[in-house]
């Protein structure tokens, strides 16, 4: 009994991390700053598939992560394979963590090689 | 063994797919649910709510539902784990989830097999399904942290 009641509260334990960890990220905007923010860097690798699509941007020597839309609008916006290979200068417009130590954000805008990628439209009209 | 999980075919097309993926996580969740459910049928009949049906009864209907929906949602979830191996092996939410899940199976497994006196089944219940519903929130909050 005295073990099973330990595990038990173990088991709160991790339940109440799991609820108060700092939990935002990807999924929505509710973890972005509400202003437009702007990134300009170097890309170091292009993820095009589920659940979004990334890009992670070298902005002088530190790596920024930032995040698409899914798949299918991704490419819809033109943003397909082979339009940007690592190496290639990219400016991200969108929004970026409202936690300041997160090098993260949510663009609604790529600008590559003179090329507009538009991944959130309903967006980026606000631009 | 993680590159090689990714670099499958399975893996590579998910990652591209405009159907499956969603489809799959459909299947997940829905799995996800009868699982849940059935294993929180049967524990609250344990601790003694609906007292209509003898718990074995309640068990022996339900026990193989929660199997079927547990062999469903491993499957479900191992694809979709296998999009993105590595960040989803370093996602702490994720990573609770796995523990909570072994703690989960581990408490049936020993309901199960262990001839638990009145009391010892009631805190195994109560156990299940703290675990349980750790295991449903700590897996949507995977989306939610790095």
């Amino acid at each position: 009994m005295q073990s099973a009641f330990h595990r038990r509260s173990v088991t709160l334990a991790l339940l109440l991390g799991a609820l108060s960890a700092p939990a935002f990220a990807h999924h929505g905007w509710a973890w972005t700053e509400s202003g437009f923010f702007e990134l300009t860097g170097v890309i170091e690798e292009v993820y095009l598939g589920n659940p979004h699509a990334t890009l992670d941007v070298d902005v002088e020597g530190t790596i920024w992560r930032v995040d698409l839309a899914p798949p299918g609008p991704t490419a819809a916006s033109g943003f397909v394979e082979g339009v940007a290979e690592p190496g290639d200068e990219v400016v991200a417009i969108g929004n970026r963590s409202a936690d300041p130590d997160e090098n993260r954000m949510k663009a609604v805008r790529l600008i590559i090689g003179g090329e507009t990628y538009d991944v959130y439209p309903s967006r980026a009209g606000n631009i | 063994m993680l590159e090689a999980l990714q670099a499958s075919g399975p893996a590579s097309f998910l990652r591209s797919s405009f159907y499956l993926y969603p489809l799959l996580n459909a299947l997940h969740i829905l799995s996800i649910g009868a699982l849940v459910t059935s294993a929180l049928l049967m524990d609250l009949r344990v601790l003694g709510l609906g007292r209509r049906l003898a718990a074995e009864t309640v068990i022996a209907q339900l026990r193989p539902v929660a199997l079927m929906a547990l062999a469903a949602a491993l499957f479900s979830g191992l694809l979709l784990f296998s999009v993105q191996p590595l960040d989803y092996a370093g996602n702490p939410a994720f990573r609770i989830k796995l523990l909570l899940l072994v703690a989960a199976l581990a408490n049936a497994a020993v309901f199960t097999f262990l001839r638990l006196d009145r009391r010892g089944g009631r805190l195994s219940a109560l156990l299940s399904i703290l675990l349980w519903l750790g295991v449903l929130v700590a897996g949507r909050f995977i989306g939610f942290v790095l």
